[in-house]
């Protein structure tokens, strides 16, 4: 409960484009007190979602129905909003170099590891 | 010569300067000694002593002439050549001399020098005239002068001698051999005095270089010599006068200087003063340079001139008047080699009467060296001598001889040649001309004093002395008047008193008498006793035919008869004194008659100074029948001769003193009677002497000319001999050759092992080889048999008929025979034999044994043609391999080939199945970075000689495409383990990469669907569990969610991923609610293509209504059906319509289930899609709108793209 407390408040976008996961990662994440932004499935709806809100962090999949999240990732970054990448792919060579050392974690996500990554937003 | 060239280009005039100065260059002599080497019988053991002592350095040349026979081949220069380092050529004409070299005369010909050039000329076809030696050395001396060395080695004849005079003539050096094998040569040279010095072969050489080193000396230096010698003179030219009564101390010429200067050379003496005492010490010295004084010291027509002086005044009127019977005398006393001799009598045959009506004549020409007169009496003299004579004269009086020019021997015959010494022997008489030249100088004026009333006395009344330019008779006015005082013509005087001049002259003692003196005093004492008695006591007689012709006559006649005037008469009527003839015709006329003796008593004849009373005796001679009776008229005087009648009467009585005087004057009278006697006593003994004496020269004169004769006939032997002796020499040499070359031959035959049979013309055996003994079964004695009758070891059957073929045609065959039994292979010949003059003289038959041969030839064949079948497998494998193959060889890793996929890496076509040329460098790159050329595979393998394992780069090609390759190279290596060159292999490995590459693209893609999936199962399951009423119905309908899915996937499986067909979509969702049968479900639409993740979304869709359907719709009877259709809209909308038809009436349920509320929001959320539900009572109706090109998630026909989701 500790960690509930500390995510509350938190403003989160989720970025997923299986309809299920996106619910799921949301529950997950609305459950341990964030304010869930999106799911989006597109970047393109992401950031129709993002334009006026302060983001304390991002949930990205890798892959939206073959469209890649980092152009995404890179904006984020560009405005220092911390992220974490969610994948199928376990392999790191299809991360460019500048994300090589993001955060990830791997599908299906465990909603404590998930829980535990988020709260890392706030320290930073 | 390049000088001269560029001169020659300016202008013609220069040109012919030019040519006219190089081509006196070239008749100018050497610079350097030229050494000529005569040489006949031994002549070639000789050379080969001489040569091997000669410095290779001398700076001489050497000319070799031996005496060759003309029709035998010479092989002399190799012969010397064998024996000395230095170059030996054989002459040739128009061949320059060099220095430090030999050169040999070619045999028949006769070579002479021309400037620095051989002359080659025909010899004379008489052997005895050919002198070769005399030729050569004749002409070195006249170019090269003191240059000119001659010498003499063995032989026979006396060729060289007359060359040999020249070269001294002309200050040259002469040696002959010491220890000769045949010393004749050297032995008419060292008797001729022109001889320098004897010496052994081998010793000639140092010699020659001391000798020349000594001459080279500078002008000065010379000169300052002379006038050393000068000084010398007067005592050399006593000591001269000592020993040989000659005068040269008056006599200051500059040849005189020379020869002593000569003659101090050869002793090799540079002191003047020293020279004079060696000719103190040793008289033979003085010798020997008086020998060299007298050389040369006259020629032909000396002082033109004075010969035209003599030819205009005095030779005419030596015949005027002349009878042809009469004979005119000439002496030339001092006449040496016999030139001014000749001189003379050539001028009197030309201004002699032709034919009968010439006069005789006769040249006396005496001279103290028998050696000169040698030379006079051969009459050959060096071709010189055409400067002297006019070329009328040498066509007249000359046969040219070879080299030389030999008097006409109708000349000889006129001069007579005698060794006669002026001062000591009695001299001749009535003669009409003396020429004495040259020889007064050397006397002194005591000697001349005597010697000019000598010529006086022997001169007839007006004959004429003719002397030197330097010499006089002007102190003796009175024996002689001047007809040309330049040209030292004098006429002696007659009416002078006959005064005998006294000889012997000389205070040396008189010789012994001559041979021929001695002679008739060894005849019988008889004989000699008889001729005294009838010259002293016997009374004077002639001997007369029938008509008193003269026959003969005795001594003391002249009392009797004496010449009539007029013409000369042989008639003794006509001879007859005052008072004879009457009786002398009447005794004769009774004599002839009777035949018997006539005597005339008492007749008184008219005599000189008084009367003569004789008596007449006709004697007839006992006659041989033949011939006219001779008689011999035999005067005897009775009492002395009576005074003329005149003197009688003059006569005194009366005077005592008269009486005195008379007796006195009778006493003189008698005594001069006796001297009267005495007086024709002396004369007719004289005429006596003079008479024999002529016989004697005229048998004299016979027996020099078949003297003559005999020594042509000698030289012509000696010089075959000599021919003989040097061809027996070369043959002897080519002997040993010979056998040295047969044992070679010997020794080759046997090594080589090859059979060969030598057939002659008959085809009979000749000779064999050892080898051929085994061969063909031959023995011994089969030499000579024909060879059909041999019996071969091998099938011989066309052998027979080869060698006739051959011997036939001239050809060769060539053919291989196998042995009979012994299983050897041959090669065998057939050639004709031809002699070394290339006749046919049979045939040569060789076998040459080839088994070895043949089986390493078959073994060869096989291995080559394996060889060559491992190529072109090896070559074809090459091609073939998709290896790409670089080979480098031969140590070059410049030139490299390439096999086809290699060249197809260089970026080259290749164009068939060969290897070809491809650059050194190939563009290859190594993480990036190009390859130096240093570590080029090839390259490095080289380099390192080590081998270079795989390792991968890339082939930048000029297109921009690459290659991934594998490389590894190895290096070869020679026999001698020496890198030779390396063959690089590269590996393309494009497609491995790339199918690594799918291959880890499939895997991380598996694993992303896997995680995908569960990701999907695990939101599903948490979602599902909290809308389910109970466990049971949890696990029924998650079963059946879970089964859908699986379905789904089974189909995009089958689709491999890459997208699904929307009816088979349907169907395999549908197929667990009756959709097998067809007859529940109705599908109606075009072939639509989904991709994976739409395929994915709308299978979950249908399972939903399907569910539904199965639950509560149409499908839970067997009577409803479900219609399932859908169209593309024109808004690029996906347009599904599901329609339940047949069902339960249908009542819209209160509470959306789960499934409901799933289609439409994932549809909504995933596809962009909405779904449009109506519950109409006859059966449920839901339209699925799907935006098509806007989202792109489906397409058609799109191909299963990878990583799409």
């Amino acid at each position: 409960m500790n960690e509930q407390a500390s995510l509350s408040g938190l403003q989160i976008l989720v970025v997923e484009d299986a309809f299920l996961v996106a619910l799921d990662l949301s529950d997950m994440l609305t459950e341990s007190g964030c304010r869930v932004i999106g799911p989006a499935a597109s970047v393109k709806e992401a950031l129709e979602q993002i334009d006026g809100i302060a983001l304390d962090g991002a949930v990205l999949d890798v892959n939206l129905a073959g469209e890649r999240s980092f152009p995404l990732a890179e904006l984020l970054a560009s405005q220092d909003v911390p992220f974490l990448f969610v994948s199928g792919y376990d392999s790191p060579t299809i991360f460019p170099d500048e994300f090589q050392q993001a955060p990830r974690l791997s599908k299906p996500v465990d909603p404590k590891e998930l829980t535990e990554a988020v709260a890392r937003f706030r320290r930073l | 010569m390049a000088q001269a060239a560029r001169k020659a280009s300016t202008g013609k005039a220069s040109t012919g300067k030019a040519r006219a100065s190089a081509r006196e260059a070239e008749k100018r002599p050497a610079s350097f000694p030229i050494i000529g080497i005569g040489a006949s019988a031994g002549g070639i053991g000789a050379l080969q002593t001489f040569f091997p002592e000669v410095p290779a350095d001398s700076g001489f040349a050497y000319v070799v002439i031996q005496h060759l026979d003309a029709e035998h081949e010479s092989v002399l220069a190799s012969i010397i050549q064998r024996c000395t380092a230095i170059e030996t050529r054989t002459a040739a004409e128009g061949q320059e001399i060099e220095p430090d070299h030999i050169y040999v005369t070619p045999p028949g010909v006769s070579v002479t020098v021309e400037g620095r050039r051989f002359h080659v000329a025909k010899m004379a076809t008489m052997r005895a005239r050919r002198t070769p030696i005399d030729d050569f050395f004749t002409s070195l001396a006249q170019v090269h002068s003191e240059n000119a060395a001659g010498i003499i080695l063995s032989g026979t004849g006396s060729d060289g001698t007359i060359g040999l005079r020249a070269i001294k003539e002309r200050g040259g050096l002469t040696l002959a051999q010491q220890g000769a094998e045949y010393d004749g040569m050297m032995r008419s040279a060292v008797q001729s005095g022109m001889i320098d010095m004897v010496l052994p072969a081998e010793g000639m050489a140092a010699k020659l270089v001391g000798y020349f080193s000594h001459a080279n000396r500078p002008e000065s230096e010379r000169d300052r010599r002379k006038r050393e010698i000068a000084e010398q003179l007067s005592r050399i030219a006593a000591l001269l006068r000592v020993r040989t009564g000659h005068d040269f101390s008056g006599y200051k010429d500059n040849t005189i200087l020379r020869r002593i200067q000569r003659r101090m050379q050869v002793l090799q003496i540079d002191d003047p003063a020293a020279f004079y005492e060696r000719l103190r010490e040793e008289p033979q010295q003085v010798d020997l340079l008086f020998q060299d004084l007298l050389i040369g010291v006259t020629s032909f027509f000396r002082d033109p001139q004075a010969f035209d002086a003599l030819e205009r005044f005095v030779i005419p009127k030596l015949f005027a008047g002349r009878k042809p019977d009469e004979m005119i005398r000439v002496w030339v006393p001092g006449c040496a080699t016999g030139e001014e001799a000749y001189s003379i009598a050539m001028l009197l045959k030309e201004s002699a009467p032709r034919g009968a009506a010439s006069p005789n004549l006769q040249i006396f020409a005496t001279d103290i060296d028998e050696r000169a007169l040698e030379v006079a009496r051969a009459g050959r003299y060096p071709a010189t001598i055409a400067t002297d004579v006019t070329p009328k004269r040498l066509k007249e009086f000359f046969s040219r001889e070879d080299g030389t020019y030999r008097v006409a021997s109708d000349l000889r015959e006129v001069c007579l040649f005698s060794a006669h010494n002026l001062l000591r022997d009695p001299p001749f008489s009535k003669l009409d001309l003396i020429a004495c030249r040259n020889l007064l100088i050397y006397m002194g004026p005591e000697l001349q004093e005597k010697i000019v009333p000598i010529f006086h006395y022997a001169l007839r009344n007006n004959g004429y002395l003719f002397l030197g330019s330097s010499e006089n008779v002007t102190r003796h006015a009175r024996l002689f008047s001047t007809i040309d005082k330049t040209s030292r013509i004098f006429q002696k005087r007659g009416g002078a008193a006959q005064r005998l001049p006294e000889f012997p002259l000389a205070a040396a003692a008189r010789q012994a008498p001559p041979l021929a003196r001695r002679g008739t005093t060894a005849a019988t004492l008889r004989e000699v006793a008889e001729r005294v008695l009838v010259e002293r006591y016997s009374p004077a007689y002639v001997v007369i035919n029938a008509d008193g012709e003269l026959m003969h006559s005795s001594g003391g006649t002249g009392k009797y008869l004496e010449l009539a005037a007029g013409a000369p008469d042989n008639n003794v009527f006509s001879m007859a004194r005052r008072g004879l003839r009457m009786d002398l015709r009447a005794a004769l006329h009774k004599a002839v008659g009777t035949g018997q003796t006539a005597i005339q008593n008492k007749i008184t004849i008219g005599t000189n100074g008084g009367r003569q009373t004789i008596s007449l005796a006709v004697q007839p001679l006992p006659s041989d029948g033949s011939s006219d009776p001779l008689y011999m008229l035999v005067f005897r005087d009775i009492g002395g001769i009576k005074p003329e009648i005149e003197d009688e009467q003059v006569h005194t009585t009366d005077d005592v003193e008269s009486a005195n005087v008379s007796q006195l004057e009778k006493e003189l009278k008698e005594t001069r009677e006796r001297l009267q006697i005495t007086t024709e006593e002396l004369e007719s003994s004289n005429e006596e002497l003079k008479s024999s004496n002529e016989e004697l020269s005229s048998i004299n004169e016979e027996l020099q000319s078949s003297n003559e004769e005999l020594e042509t006939s000698k030289e012509e032997l000696q010089s075959i001999n000599e021919e003989l002796q040097t061809v027996n020499a070369e043959l002897n040499i080519r002997v040993d050759e010979l056998s040295r070359a047969n044992n070679d031959m010997a020794n080759l035959l046997e090594s080589t092992q090859i059979a060969t049979v030598f057939l002659d013309r008959e085809l009979c055996v000749k000779s064999f080889t050892p080898t051929a003994r085994d061969l063909f079964r031959l023995v011994e004695s089969d030499v000579g048999r024909p060879l059909a009758h041999v019996r071969p070891r091998f099938p011989a059957d066309g052998l027979q008929a080869d060698v006739e073929l051959v011997l036939h045609k001239l050809g060769s065959i060539e053919r291989q025979i196998d042995g009979a039994d012994n299983g050897r292979r041959y090669i065998m010949r057939v050639l004709p034999y031809r002699t070394v003059d290339n006749v046919i003289a049979g045939v040569v038959v060789t076998f040459v044994d080839i088994t070895q041969t043949a089986q390493a030839e078959e073994r060869i064949g096989l291995l080559s043609h394996d060889l060559r079948n491992r190529v072109e497998s090896l070559e074809t494998l090459l091609d073939l391999v998709p290896v790409g193959i670089f080979i480098a060889e031969n140590g070059n890793s410049e030139e490299i080939r390439a096999n086809r996929r290699a060249a197809e890496f260089a970026g080259r076509e290749a164009t068939d199945g060969k290897l070809m040329s491809v650059p050194a460098v190939l563009p290859l790159t190594v993480d990036g970075a190009a390859v130096a050329t240093n570590d080029q595979p090839l390259q490095k393998a080289m380099r390192t000689g080590k081998a270079i394992h795989g390792y991968e780069a890339r082939i930048m090609r000029e297109d921009g495409s690459s290659i991934d390759v594998k490389i590894s190279a190895n290096p070869l290596f020679d026999e001698s383990g020496k890198v030779r060159g390396a063959i690089a292999a590269l590996v393309d490995i494009s497609s491995n990469k790339e199918a690594e590459r799918s291959q880890e693209r499939l895997l991380h893609e598996l694993q992303h669907r896997v995680k995908n999936i569960l990701a999907t199962v695990t939101a599903l399951t948490s979602r599902m569990v909290r809308s389910s009423e109970s466990l049971d119905d949890f696990a029924s309908a998650f079963q059946a969610r879970l089964q859908a899915m699986a379905r789904t996937h089974e189909l995009l499986a089958s689709y491999q991923w890459g997208g699904a067909d929307l009816e088979g979509l349907v169907r395999a969702t549908l197929s667990s609610y009756g959709g097998d049968s067809g007859l529940h479900v109705v599908i109606q639409g075009e072939p639509f293509q989904l991709n994976a993740s739409a395929a994915a979304t709308l299978g979950q869709v249908f399972f939903e209504l399907g569910s539904n359907a199965a639950k509560y719709g149409a499908l839970t009877s067997d009577k409803g059906r479900v219609d399932i259709s859908w169209r593309i809209e024109k808004l690029g909308t996906l347009s599904i319509t599901w329609k339940e038809i047949g069902g339960p009436k249908v009542k819209e349920p209160t509470k959306r289930s789960f499934g409901t509320t799933f289609i439409q929001q994932s549809l909504e959320y995933e596809l962009g899609g909405n779904v449009d539900l109506s519950f109409r009572p006859g059966g449920l109706e839901c339209v699925l709108q799907i935006p098509l090109l806007k989202s792109e998630m489906i397409d058609y026909l799109s191909p299963p793209a990878p990583g799409k989701v």
